[in-house]
């Protein structure tokens, strides 16, 4: 967007991120779960060192040793599952009763939030939970419930982080990009440490040699430059001492130097996930956060009780849900998008320099208008405005007034450039049942943006035919006995 | 003579073919694909063969994905079977505009008043939503145009309304796309509702008949060898019109600047050749870039202005070039709806300006593009996407004029840039279009004019 550019360039020359949001547009609870993961660069589904807490000053550490090895990995995340199924079950335990109508149910009055340094984490995090939910409790490898447990809120976690702007899970780095413009290239802002340090570069540096210094700390989970190569003689010395044993008495001993190696990165991670925590916190929050965080309030709760009652969850969707689930995150970015712009005059600007919006001071309110609508007289009211800049938008387009997004449409009807580039527009509204209307003399803003909710896809229930393959796909085979013939 | 009889003998075997295992599958249960290139006549394809399944006493579904696509199939349908009831069924907020009516034509509304009727069409999203509420009976047949722009989830809602289908589209449109990022959730996964109704229907069904109509009834020969790198190799197709027929003649100009000189030179040749690739220099710029607003608009009055003068297959004779004949196709909305603007500006209301995702199914004499590429600091997917670029230069019986930038050909040179791999069937649009858009660029190469 062209006012992403204006603020980029604006940012080089002053030297540090400028804002693109004057509020915050996600809710940031009293009391989140930081986490930091960092992983060995071929293991993408284990967690080599996990660093977690609920305050600042109160990180707990644990490490893997070699997160290879099916039961030092599995040991590191049972010390982490009790804490966090602990911090991700406590806020269902508070309810209040939704009335809808005759139908009612409860929902939890707060949800547990995690915030994470970046998307790679979220990511992890849902690999972690796909790997962890199928295990099986019986058997010669039978699992700890516990970790099963562990896994489907993770699952549940990653899946809904897909949910525009969802509060489940607050990536820094996303959260931070979403609010600030810095001059650095998007391979560089997915730096949390060069973002943070071009927001707030320390001692008069300008942002970009903050950044420049920053990011060649890395923040994880995957390791960067040489650190997996700093790690391997300390790893291969603990599976020497060890000597394929994985007895916590054993182990525990032993994981000494590793430690030492993971400790400052994941200290690092935590401090900076905290610092941008707090300084995204001082901003005030944006009204339509509130409904976001119902929604999120309702998705906890039915995965708890899902949780709690069943629990297993399909690993693949049907096409019937796959179809459904894109719409519904197609709405929901479409809401997003105009709730953002409609709270924040700010994140409005991009979309009156495309000519998707126009912004003027309301001349003349024509409350009676009447004319004729299919074959009777009826009130469409007309609002006139003085934009200071040409309207660029074209007649007939239906915008919607930001005050009441939800409200019916407008119909441009007249553009009349006036001396000096500024315009004259004339706005027609295509009801005659309103709530309120622009006042004469103040300033009003209207907009392609609309916060209704649009179309839902009706599906049916039975697969067609055209939808369910002529032949079925070979049973698969248990990959167990395939490897042992 | 003006058509080349062996391509449209060609053609007629193809459909007779497609319609012949459609009309055989009556009783079962299975579709038939006819995949066609750009102004392969396909509204006319499936409004002969609505004509006879009727003879075969078939009742018939037909939809499309957009209002507009549903509005030009009702015209050609009741136009082609003036004895055929074509019964519209429009969404609550949609009327049929008054130049689509016919006599032999009703709408429907509420739904549940086609509950009878023999034909109907309507949007895929309008025709399921009814069949699933029971407003709509199942049908015989179910043709669906441009099936290759319908996603696999309207595809799903619609398919239980007939057992027979016939899916007809253009394989180098675009392709459903969707606005959250998330949809790569499901990328190359069965379930992925972002495929098109085809994928999902040859991947199911493998032995469905796919059948490819080797003819453009739009395009003459001079647009063939650029248009080719749009379509797989093996389909084969070539211009129905002969070389020559098709003529557009520009009155002489006085040109006072050298600017002006350039763009009557650009005019010429595409007058002559069919093509022009006009370059302004080099410069990574904003989507809704100012100078090529400003060119793009001169062009087109500058056309005006050259009185141009057309004769073709339809009309032998030299006849004005109306303005609603040309057409400028862009790929952001802002840009559409500055240019409407400043088209308005100098009088030339009439002219037509578009996004490519409107414009598929349209038709024009002469069509200025906006290169989607043109100006980008970095090709991403979706400038890259190699529908995109196959709308805006397809959609001319004439001359196409693209408007771009010097450096928009050094954004697809050398490797492309790596991309996540999808486990499954997965077209890469950006490693598509990236050699779709290099082979487009030099097959311009002799048209290419820098401002």
């Amino acid at each position: 967007m062209s006012v992403e550019t204006l603020l980029a360039a604006r940012a080089h020359v002053e030297g540090r991120a400028q804002r693109s949001a004057s509020l915050r547009h996600r809710r940031l609870v009293d009391d989140p779960m930081a986490v930091a993961f960092w992983q060995l660069g071929a293991e993408l589904f284990s967690a080599a060192a996990i660093g977690y807490g609920r305050r600042p000053n109160d990180l707990t550490i644990e490490v893997a040793g070699d997160p290879r090895n099916r039961d030092l990995a599995f040991r590191a995340l049972m010390e982490f599952a009790g804490p966090f199924i602990d911090y991700f079950e406590g806020p269902a335990q508070c309810r209040e009763t939704i009335t809808r109508r005759t139908y009612a149910y409860e929902r939890a009055t707060s949800i547990p939030q995690l915030i994470v340094a970046n998307s790679h984490t979220v990511a992890m995090i849902g690999n972690l939970g796909r790997r962890l939910a199928y295990l099986s409790t019986d058997g010669p490898y039978a699992a700890d419930p516990q970790l099963i447990r562990l896994g489907r809120h993770p699952m549940f976690i990653a899946r809904h982080s897909l949910t525009p702007a969802q509060q489940r899970i607050v990536s820094m780095s996303d959260l931070t990009r979403e609010h600030w413009v810095t001059a650095l290239s998007d391979y560089e802002n997915a730096s949390l440490a060069a973002l943070d340090a071009y927001v707030e570069p320390p001692g008069g540096l300008h942002g970009f040699h903050a950044a420049n210094e920053a990011e060649v700390d890395p923040v994880g989970p995957q390791p960067e430059g040489e650190l997996d190569a700093e790690l391997e003689p300390l790893m291969d010395a603990f599976n020497a001492a060890r000597d394929k044993r994985t007895d916590p008495k054993v182990v525990l001993p032993l994981l000494g130097p590793i430690s030492a190696h993971y400790t400052p990165l994941v200290e690092r991670a935590y401090e900076l996930i905290w610092r941008c925590y707090a300084r995204e916190r001082r901003l005030p929050e944006a009204p339509s956060s509130q409904r976001r965080f119902i929604a999120d309030c309702e998705a906890y709760t039915r995965h708890i009780d899902w949780t709690n009652r069943i629990g297993h969850r399909r690993t693949r969707q049907t096409h019937r849900q796959a179809a459904l689930s894109i719409r519904a995150l197609e709405d929901a970015q479409a809401v997003v998008w105009a709730e953002e712009a409609t709270d924040d005059p700010l994140r409005m600007v991009g979309y009156l320099l495309d000519g998707k919006a126009l912004d003027g001071e309301v001349v003349r309110v024509d409350e009676n208008h009447r004319e004729i609508v299919n074959v009777k007289r009826a009130r469409r009211p007309l609002v006139t405005l003085t934009c200071e800049e040409p309207c660029r938008i074209p007649r007939g387009r239906i915008l919607y007034w930001s005050e009441h997004p939800r409200g019916a449409g407008w119909r441009l009807e007249e553009v009349v450039a006036a001396p000096g580039g500024a315009s004259t527009v004339t706005m027609k509204l295509l009801t005659g049942t309103f709530d309120a209307l622009p006042c004469v003399g103040e300033r009003a803003c209207f907009s392609v943006l609309h916060t209704d909710s649009h179309y839902r896809q009706n599906l049916p229930r039975d697969v067609p035919w055209t939808h369910t393959p002529a032949t079925s796909p070979p049973a698969p085979q248990d990959i167990e006995e395939r490897q042992a013939a | 003579m003006s058509y080349d009889e062996t391509i449209i003998d060609q053609a007629v075997r193809v459909g007779q073919q497609a319609r012949t295992d459609f009309l055989d599958l009556r009783g079962d249960q299975g579709g038939v694909v006819l995949s066609a290139v750009a102004g392969a006549g396909k509204s006319y394809f499936i409004s002969e063969t609505v004509g006879i399944a009727r003879d075969h006493e078939m009742r018939v579904a037909v939809a499309a994905p957009t209002n507009e696509q549903a509005f030009g199939l009702v015209t050609s349908i009741a136009e082609l079977n003036p004895s055929v009831t074509v019964t519209y069924v429009p969404a609550n907020n949609v009327a049929l505009p008054a130049a689509n009516l016919r006599a032999n034509v009703v709408t429907a509304r509420p739904p549940r008043a086609a509950a009878r009727a023999e034909v109907v069409v309507g949007t895929l999203d309008k025709l399921s939503d009814a069949f699933i509420r029971e407003d709509l009976p199942d049908f015989d047949g179910l043709l669906i145009d441009e099936s290759f722009q319908a996603d696999s989830a309207r595809y799903y809602a619609a398919a239980a309304i007939a057992p027979v289908h016939l899916a007809v589209g253009d394989g180098g449109q675009i392709e459903p796309f969707s606005t959250v990022q998330a949809a790569e959730r499901w990328r190359g996964l069965d379930e992925n509702p972002l495929q098109t109704a085809v994928g999902v229907l040859c991947r199911n069904h493998p032995q469905t008949p796919v059948h490819r109509f080797p003819i453009t009834r739009r395009l003459d020969p001079r647009a063939i060898p650029v248009v080719r790198c749009f379509y797989a190799p093996e389909h084969h197709f070539g211009a129905a019109v002969l070389p020559g027929v098709r003529k557009m003649r520009l009155h002489d100009a006085v040109a006072p600047t050298d600017r002006l000189r350039r763009i009557d030179g650009a005019l010429d040749l595409a007058a002559a050749d069919g093509w022009t690739h006009l370059e302004l220099p080099d410069a990574a710029v904003l989507t809704c870039d100012p100078d090529s607003i400003r060119l793009i608009v001169e062009c087109v009055a500058r056309l005006r202005d050259r009185a141009p003068q057309l004769r073709c297959e339809r009309n032998p004779h030299w006849h004005a070039l109306q303005p609603q004949r040309i057409a400028v196709g862009v790929s952001h909305n802002d840009q559409k709806d500055l240019l409407r603007v400043e088209l308005d500006q100098v009088g030339l209301g009439d002219v037509v300006v578009n996004t490519a995702n409107k414009l598929q199914g349209l038709e024009f004499d002469v069509v200025v593009c906006w290169h989607p590429l043109a100006g980008l600091p970095e090709a991403d997917g979706f400038h890259l996407e190699p529908g995109r670029a196959a709308v805006l230069l397809t959609r001319h019986r004439h001359a196409c004029i693209v408007v771009g930038r010097q450096g928009d050909r050094e954004l697809v040179e050398g490797v492309p840039p790596a991309t996540p791999a999808f486990l499954g069937h997965d077209p890469d649009p950006v490693l598509d279009g990236w050699g779709v858009h290099q082979d487009v660029f030099a097959a311009l190469e002799l048209f290419r004019i820098a401002l």
